[in-house]
C-alpha cells in the first residue's frame, strides 16, 4: 500500500514561504510526476514527503498513518537521488544490501532480496564491483536496486536522468516505466523535464513558485491547460501564446495554439508571416514564423520533411477547434 | 625557565605524559580543520540516502561517513606524526632525560663544549629517515589528502 495524503503542508526557510499550505492525494500504485521550473518547490515537496525536511505545518499521511513526525527511516519509503548517491566504498551488492542489514534482516533474506532486485535490474555482472567502476546508467539502476529491496510503500525519485545522456535517459525512462507496471508500487517522479513527465506519469502535478497550477492524465493537462502557465508549460515546442487584437477576436485576452494545430500554406491562410530559423527532424519540421503582425513569433511543426527556406512567406491557419482561450487572470475559458 | 614552571608545578616536567599532551594540543586545531574538511567535502545526498535507508546516527558515522574519509583521516594522521616527530621548540624545553626525543638528542650536540657538526649532521640524517621512508611509500595518498577537494 501506498497512498500518500499531504493536507496543508507548507514549507518556509525562515521569512521566505518556499511552499504554501497545498493539498494533495496520491493514490496506491500511482505514478506520480512532480513537474515545474527551476525553483519551484517540486524537490521541496519531495523531499518534505521523504522526511527529509521538516514541515512548517499541516500534515502528511501515509496510508492514513500520520507521518509528519516520523524519520526518514520509518515512513517506508525509498529514495532514489539525482547523484546516485550510492556509497562509493561499497560494491554494488553491498550497496544494494545496506537498507536491508540496517533493518536487520537475515542473510538469506537479504541474499534473496539482492539476487532478485539484480536480476530485475540486470545488475547481476557486475555485483562485485564498486560504483565507479559502473557508467552513468549502472549507477543509476544500482541506486533503483537499492530502494527495490526495500519493498517501500512508494519510491521517489528526485530528477533521477538528469546526470545521463540523451539515449541512456531514454531508455532508463522506459525501464523505470516498465517497473512500475512489475512493481504497481505507488511513484512519485520530481522533473523538470516535461518529456519525462508526459511519457511516464499517470498523473502530473504542475508546480510553480510552491503552488500546484493543475493536477491532471497528461493528455488532459495537454488538452485542456488550466491557465497560461500550464498551456506554456506543457508540449514541445511549447504552444504559441498570442494576446492582443487577435486574441480580442475570440473574445479572449490571450490565445495559444500549439505548433501541431497550424496548418501551413504557401497561398492563403489566416495569418501571414515570414520563415525564419527551420529545424529538420525528420519525422518533423519546426519552422519559426517571423512578422505575423501578430506581435509574437510563431513555432509551427509539420509532420514529415518540409522544405521552406529562410525569408520564405508562409501562411498559417490556427485548428479552430484546438484554439485556447485564457481570461485577463490567465485563466482558461471554457 | 619561566615555560616549565607550570610543568614543574604539577610534577610531570620531563616525562612522557608532558610531551604527548602538549604535542596533542599542538596539533589539534590542523587535525581538527583537516577533518572537518575532508568530513565536510562528502556529499551531503549520501548521507541523506544513508538516512532514508535506516542508518541511525552511529551507523552512519560507522559505515559511511568513516570509510569514506579514510583518505583524509589518513593523511591528517601521516601528516601529524610528522609534525609531532619534527617538534623542537617545546621537547627541547620540557625534556632533559627521561622523555627526551631526538630533537633533544640533536640539539645535545651544540653544547658549551662546542659544536659537533659531524655528529650533528649524522643524527639529524638519522632523524630524517623514517619520516623520509614513511612520506616516500605514502606520498600518494598524502598529496590526495591534501588536495582533496580542490577540484572536481
Amino acid at each position: 500500500m501506498g497512498r500518500i495524503t499531504l493536507d496543508k503542508v507548507a514549507k518556509r526557510f525562515g521569512e521566505v514561504e518556499v511552499i504554501p499550505p497545498l493539498d494533495l492525494t496520491i493514490e496506491d500504485g500511482e505514478f506520480v510526476v512532480f513537474v515545474g521550473p527551476s525553483g519551484c518547490g517540486k524537490s521541496t515537496l519531495l523531499r518534505l514527503i521523504a522526511g527529509l525536511e521538516d514541515v512548517s505545518g499541516g500534515e502528511i499521511r501515509i496510508d492514513g498513518q500520520n507521518a509528519t513526525e516520523l524519520p526518514p527511516a520509518k515512513r517506508g519509503l525509498a529514495m532514489v537521488f539525482q547523484s546516485y548517491a550510492l556509497y562509493p566504498h561499497m560494491s554494488v551488492r553491498k550497496n544494494i544490501a545496506f537498507p536491508l542489514k540496517m533493518a536487520g534482516l537475515s542473510e538469506d533474506e537479504q541474499k534473496k532480496r539482492i539476487d532478485n532486485a539484480a536480476k530485475i535490474l540486470n545488475l547481476t555482472d557486475y555485483i562485485d564491483r564498486r560504483p565507479g567502476q559502473l557508467s552513468g546508467g549502472q549507477r543509476q539502476r544500482v541506486a533503483i536496486g537499492r530502494a527495490i529491496v526495500r519493498e517501500p510503500a512508494a519510491f521517489l525519485f528526485d530528477e533521477p536522468l538528469s546526470n545521463l545522456d540523451a539515449a541512456l535517459r531514454v531508455g532508463m525512462r522506459l525501464e523505470i516505466t516498465e517497473l512500475h507496471d512489475r512493481l504497481k508500487t505507488t511513484m512519485i517522479y520530481v522533473t523538470h523535464d516535461q518529456v519525462e513527465a508526459m511519457t511516464m506519469a499517470d498523473k502530473i502535478v504542475v508546480l510553480r513558485a510552491g503552488h500546484i497550477e493543475q493536477v491532471g492524465t497528461p493528455l488532459e493537462l495537454y488538452r485542456a491547460p488550466r491557465n497560461v502557465f500550464v498551456a506554456g508549460f506543457i508540449g514541445s515546442p511549447k504552444m504559441n501564446l498570442i494576446a492582443g487584437a487577435e486574441a480580442g477576436k475570440h473574445g479572449c485576452k490571450t490565445i495559444g495554439i500549439r505548433p501541431e494545430h497550424i496548418a501551413v500554406s504557401p497561398t492563403e491562410g489566416t495569418w501571414k508571416g515570414r520563415v525564419g530559423v527551420s529545424e529538420h527532424l525528420g519525422s518533423d519540421t519546426f519552422f519559426y514564423v517571423h512578422d505575423t503582425g501578430l506581435g509574437e513569433d510563431l513555432t509551427v511543426r509539420v509532420a514529415g520533411e518540409v522544405e521552406l527556406h529562410s525569408g520564405d512567406t508562409v501562411y498559417l491557419t490556427p485548428d479552430a477547434d484546438k484554439l485556447h482561450r485564457f481570461d485577463d487572470t490567465g485563466l482558461r475559458l471554457a | 625557565m619561566r615555560l616549565s614552571r607550570t610543568p614543574k608545578y604539577f610534577g610531570v616536567l620531563d616525562s612522557r605524559i608532558l610531551l604527548v599532551v602538549i604535542l596533542m594540543l599542538i596539533n589539534l586545531p590542523i587535525i581538527i580543520w583537516m577533518l572537518y574538511t575532508y568530513f565536510k567535502e562528502i556529499p551531503v545526498d549520501i548521507l541523506e540516502a544513508a538516512r532514508m535507508d535506516g542508518a541511525s546516527l552511529k551507523n552512519e558515522i560507522l559505515y559511511v561517513l568513516t570509510p569514506m574519509a579514510v583518505p583524509g583521516i589518513a593523511s591528517t594522521i601521516l601528516l601529524n606524526i610528522i609534525l609531532a616527530w619534527n617538534e623542537a621548540f617545546w621537547t627541547i624545553i620540557l625534556t632533559t632525560v627521561n622523555a627526551a626525543p631526538l630533537t633533544a638528542f640533536i640539539a645535545s650536540y651544540s653544547s658549551p663544549e662546542g659544536l659537533f657538526y659531524a655528529k650533528l649532521s649524522a643524527a639529524s640524517t638519522m632523524a630524517i629517515a623514517p619520516i623520509l621512508i614513511m612520506g616516500w611509500f605514502s606520498q600518494k595518498q598524502l598529496v590526495r589528502g591534501l588536495t582533496f577537494g580542490a577540484v572536481k
